[in-house]
């Protein structure tokens, strides 16, 4: 039942279970319990998913309260819908370690990059402060 | 969280010991008695061994042990006696090292750990320690706290400041008392004029870093007015292993970092509402809380009464919206298709906290300007009213699109005007010249046709000028029937 109609509202989704991303690269997965005009999410039985390539693992969270501003983007999930998932679920630790992993193999490409990229006398300047722009 | 003191009343002491109490010993007869009660304050702090004689010597002892050890053994530091729990709310939140928040059970606690840490703070690191620096500012508190521990806590000593001064609109309510707080009179904190707010050092309701720091107080301070658990008395209840073990083990950041304190505090809470009381509200030091009368409304957000505003200064809502609005809430019947009966937490959120979100949100869609404002929102009511329009009345529909038409046409014609202006101004000089040919012949014509007529009425004099004019006539026109030019000049046009 939608409060208003011709326009987008969070009112509905109250009580669903719920994805979301944010704005610092976590994926939250809980139920959506409770909004504020700011969209602030709280959300409860949450559980933080990391991915790494075709493996993931679920942090259990318990509630989470998210600043409206940091959420990416939000979506419903269909608990009916068949989940026909090609996705291996592993353990926190295993997990944690491939994102380790992963993050390690990032960080030296990037770096091999930026050297590239200085010895071409070329600079990019590091994308701390995406915010600003 | 506020500092709040009454500055006449503290005596503001000297780091190295709280043991100044005594000092008043010497000092005006009128403070005989609250030397009293400082003593008795040391004894719930510290336990009743505090009294004795022993405990400069204990005191000493101590000293020497942090001295040596870098601060160890704690056990030993205990004088033994009340507890301390009780009469911790003397001190007001007060930042504990977070090996302690373990201990919340309140029964019995381990005051040895918190006297003897405390002791050792207070004693090993003077001037770094926050809690000396609070100790400092504010002095500590004095005895009549102590004295109605029986009778119940005033809750307004506990009450975290006012929130931030948004208008109305922008956030539930202000209260000057977080809303899970039962109700009491407002300014009766004013009557305790050694009520201490003393501010936890490290105490940020935003990451970074939440504080390890957190003292018992604050941390059930934060979770009871932001818990969805403060309804109605609650039995008090002792925190059990596990959910010790919980909160020491959130405390542990997680990956990320951010929002520990979060997790901390309502992992606890992650009882089903109807279900046992929540063992966050232990009782002895913190019955307080929840010796009044339950919270009045069980809201968490608080919001205002949920009317949908209607203004008719500014361009209210689409009427056609109100009118859905009021429908929907007069037929409010069952909800949506799948119920899900079975989950216990549903409707956190109340009607009213909808609804009063809804209103924030309609307020934003009203406007002066519809094409100024939200685009997609006036759009949607123009398409339903036209929608509606033809349901109603189908005949109408055509006329509708017939009106396009003209619109269109008149945009084709003064669409080709400049290109052949010139070409069309051609040929309509010759056209007009034809014409004007024609006419003129065709009037010599009449005149020639109406000579006989003529002829007969005109009287004799003037009868030869008329023939004479007759003969003219005549010839102008054979002439001009004749005329081999014409037929080069006018044929082709005349086609046209």
């Amino acid at each position: 039942m939608n409060y208003v109609p011709g326009t987008a509202s969070l009112i509905d989704d109250i009580d669903k279970k719920h994805l979301v991303l944010l704005r610092d690269g976590r994926t939250l997965i809980g139920y959506l319990r409770s909004i504020d005009q700011f969209a602030n999410l709280v959300f409860h039985q949450t559980v933080e998913r990391i991915h790494v390539g075709k493996k993931f693992g679920d942090i259990p969270r318990g509630i989470f309260i998210v600043r409206g501003e940091n959420v990416v983007l939000l979506g419903e999930i269909d608990l009916d819908k068949p989940c026909d998932t090609v996705l291996q679920q592993v353990s926190i630790e295993e997990i944690l370690e491939e994102q380790r992993l992963q993050q390690q193999a990032k960080q030296e490409t990037e770096k091999v990059k930026m050297q590239v990229l200085k010895d071409r006398g070329l600079s990019v300047p590091k994308a701390d402060n995406l915010d600003e722009y | 969280i506020s500092v709040v003191f009454d500055v006449s009343s503290f005596t503001v002491l000297p780091p190295q010991s709280l043991d100044d109490d005594c000092t008043l010993e010497e000092e005006d007869d009128g403070l005989v008695e609250e030397e009293d009660e400082i003593d008795q304050f040391n004894d719930d702090t510290f336990g009743a061994g505090a009294i004795d004689d022993d405990w400069q010597e204990e005191h000493k002892r101590l000293a020497e042990l942090d001295e040596r050890d870098g601060g160890a053994e704690p056990e030993e530091a205990e004088p033994g006696g009340a507890d301390i729990w009780d009469s911790s709310l003397g001190f007001g939140p007060v930042s504990v090292p977070p090996a302690l928040v373990t201990h919340m059970e309140v029964r019995k606690p381990p005051r040895f750990l918190l006297n003897g840490q405390t002791l050792k703070r207070l004693t090993s690191d003077p001037q770094d320690s926050p809690l000396m620096s609070i100790i400092k500012e504010v002095g500590l508190p004095k005895r009549p706290l102590q004295g109605r521990t029986e009778e119940g806590w005033d809750l307004s000593e506990r009450v975290p400041p006012p929130r931030s001064s948004s208008p109305v609109i922008g956030s539930p309510p202000v209260r000057a008392v977080p809303i899970g707080t039962p109700p009491k009179q407002p300014m009766s904190h004013i009557h305790h004029p050694t009520a201490v707010h003393v501010r936890a050092p490290v105490q940020h309701r935003y990451p970074p870093p939440f504080p390890e720091r957190l003292s018992p107080n604050t941390l059930l301070n934060i979770a009871v007015s932001n818990s969805p658990l403060c309804r109605g008395p609650f039995p008090p209840r002792v925190l059990s292993q596990i959910q010790r073990a919980q909160l020491l083990n959130s405390q542990v950041p997680a990956v990320g970092g951010s929002f520990p304190f979060i997790s901390v505090c309502f992992q606890v809470a992650g009882f089903p509402r109807g279900g046992p009381a929540p063992p966050l509200l232990p009782g002895g030091g913190f019955r307080p809380f929840f010796g009044g009368p339950p919270p009045p409304h069980g809201h968490r957000m608080g919001p205002p009464p949920p009317i949908p505003p209607v203004r008719h200064n500014t361009t209210h809502l689409h009427p056609q919206h109100r009118r859905l609005l009021t429908q929907r809430l007069q037929s409010r019947g069952g909800s949506a298709g799948d119920r899900r009966p079975r989950d216990p937490y549903s409707n956190l959120m109340s009607q009213k906290e909808k609804e009063w979100v809804t209103k924030i949100q309609m307020m934003q869609l009203q406007s002066t300007d519809p094409y100024l404002d939200d685009y997609y929102y006036q759009n949607y009511y123009e398409k339903m009213e036209k929608r509606q329009e033809k349901e109603r009345d189908s005949s109408r529909k055509e006329h509708a699109t017939k009106l396009i038409t003209p619109q269109v046409a008149k945009v084709e014609h003064t669409y080709s005007r400049s290109d052949d202006e010139k070409r069309e101004k051609q040929v309509w000089n010759k056209r007009r010249q034809i014409l004007y040919t024609v006419e003129k012949m065709f009037s010599l014509l009449l005149e020639v046709q109406d000579f006989e007529k003529r002829f007969v009425h005109t009287p004799e004099e003037e009868r030869p000028a008329l023939l004479e004019q007759h003969k003219t006539n005549t010839e102008q026109l054979s002439a001009a029937l004749r005329d081999k030019d014409w037929e080069h000049r006018w044929g082709a046009e005349l086609q046209v």
